[in-house]
């Protein structure tokens, strides 16, 4: 894939969004997924999800479903990388109170 | 019951406005995620309840592709198009893919369409690399290494030595002032002579009265004996 670890600008946005991961770090989740977790708008959350994935914290794949039969369509799920785990956990484990977003 | 129809009205309005702002949105952004994008935000907006939340989900949608747009980023997403599912686009690609395509109608980038703009990106490229370079041989011209060097001393070549050969009027030869009693005698002289590396020179100073015939015989034995440096010398004598 070549995708290179980048170094990924921490704002509160996008620090909302790893915890909206690490809360399972297994889960796939949805933007909308997402949205309901970290309560970001679709113009902050999108953009932030496409760096993440660009600088490898993230992989992203089309859910497997059959559209008719769900009578959805399919979701862009994203899922943690083990890097992306390891930088967000260390990212959190900064901040001396714990995993929660700072005030 | 006016105002429950008005609202109806509405609703079914934004449902129909909120895919068609995404697919605008979705239009501006480069070619290899557009439409992956679309199908995740339609995806997405099927997730919201109808009604101004879809509407607002629409417009953060409008300002996603511009974030995204104008993103320094060199995004490295794996897209998966309605088409072709799967395969990554390389961080060139989507460099190239936004300085084409960036904010412009995803017709014009993906079909193919030839675009009239000149590709400055070589040649900025190819001034870059002529002004560093240039840059970088400015201080080697103008430096200058100061060595106080040897000064050569010209090689004074040592003067050659002079055998002075006077001829007298009355026939008499003289070698360095001394006579010489006949012409072997001089010709064993000019031979030793001849062997010399450098050959000395011989001048040769004949009395205004000398009869040609001895000067003659004397030089006739110098060529003879190979003598390469002869020559007259006080010949100002003669011009009375």
């Amino acid at each position: 894939m070549g995708r290179a670890d980048r170094t990924v600008r921490m704002s509160l946005q996008t620090l909302r969004v790893l915890e909206a991961f690490l809360e399972n770090p297994g889960e796939e989740l949805s933007g909308a997924d997402v949205h309901k977790r970290s309560a970001l708008p679709s113009g902050t959350l999108y953009p932030i999800l496409l760096r993440l994935e660009s600088a490898g914290w993230f992989v992203s794949r089309w859910e497997s479903i059959n559209p008719v039969t769900a009578g959805r369509p399919r979701r862009r799920l994203y899922r943690l990388t083990p890097s992306g785990l390891a930088r967000a956990s260390e990212v959190f484990g900064s901040f001396t109170f714990g995993r929660g977003v700072p005030a | 019951m006016n105002r429950l129809t008005t609202l109806a009205g509405l609703r079914s309005w934004v449902d129909v406005l909120a895919p068609r702002l995404i697919r605008c949105a979705a239009s501006w952004l480069p070619a290899g995620l557009c439409d992956r994008l679309e199908e995740e935000w339609l995806s997405d907006l099927c997730a919201r309840s109808a009604g101004s939340s879809r509407l607002q989900f629409a417009i953060g949608c409008c300002w996603a592709a511009m974030q995204i747009g104008g993103d320094d980023l060199a995004l490295n997403v794996a897209t998966c198009g309605r088409a072709t599912v799967g395969g990554p686009v390389t961080a060139h690609v989507y460099a190239r893919a936004r300085t084409s395509s960036t904010l412009r109608p995803k017709a014009a980038a993906s079909n193919g369409s030839v675009v009239c703009d000149i590709n400055t990106t070589p040649l900025i490229d190819v001034m870059l690399v002529l002004l560093v370079t240039l840059i970088m041989s400015l201080p080697l011209m103008t430096h200058a290494v100061k060595l106080d060097l040897p000064q050569a001393q010209p090689l004074s070549a040592p003067a050659p030595d002079a055998i002075s050969l006077d001829i007298e009027s009355d026939g008499t030869v003289l070698w360095d002032g001394t006579p010489v009693t006949n012409l072997e005698q001089l010709d064993g002289y000019l031979r030793a002579e001849a062997r010399k590396t450098p050959q000395p020179e011989i001048h040769l100073r004949p009395e205004p009265r000398t009869r040609y015939g001895v000067v003659a015989r004397v030089l006739a034995l110098a060529q003879h004996d190979r003598i390469q440096r002869i020559g007259f010398v006080g010949t100002g004598v003669y011009k009375d």
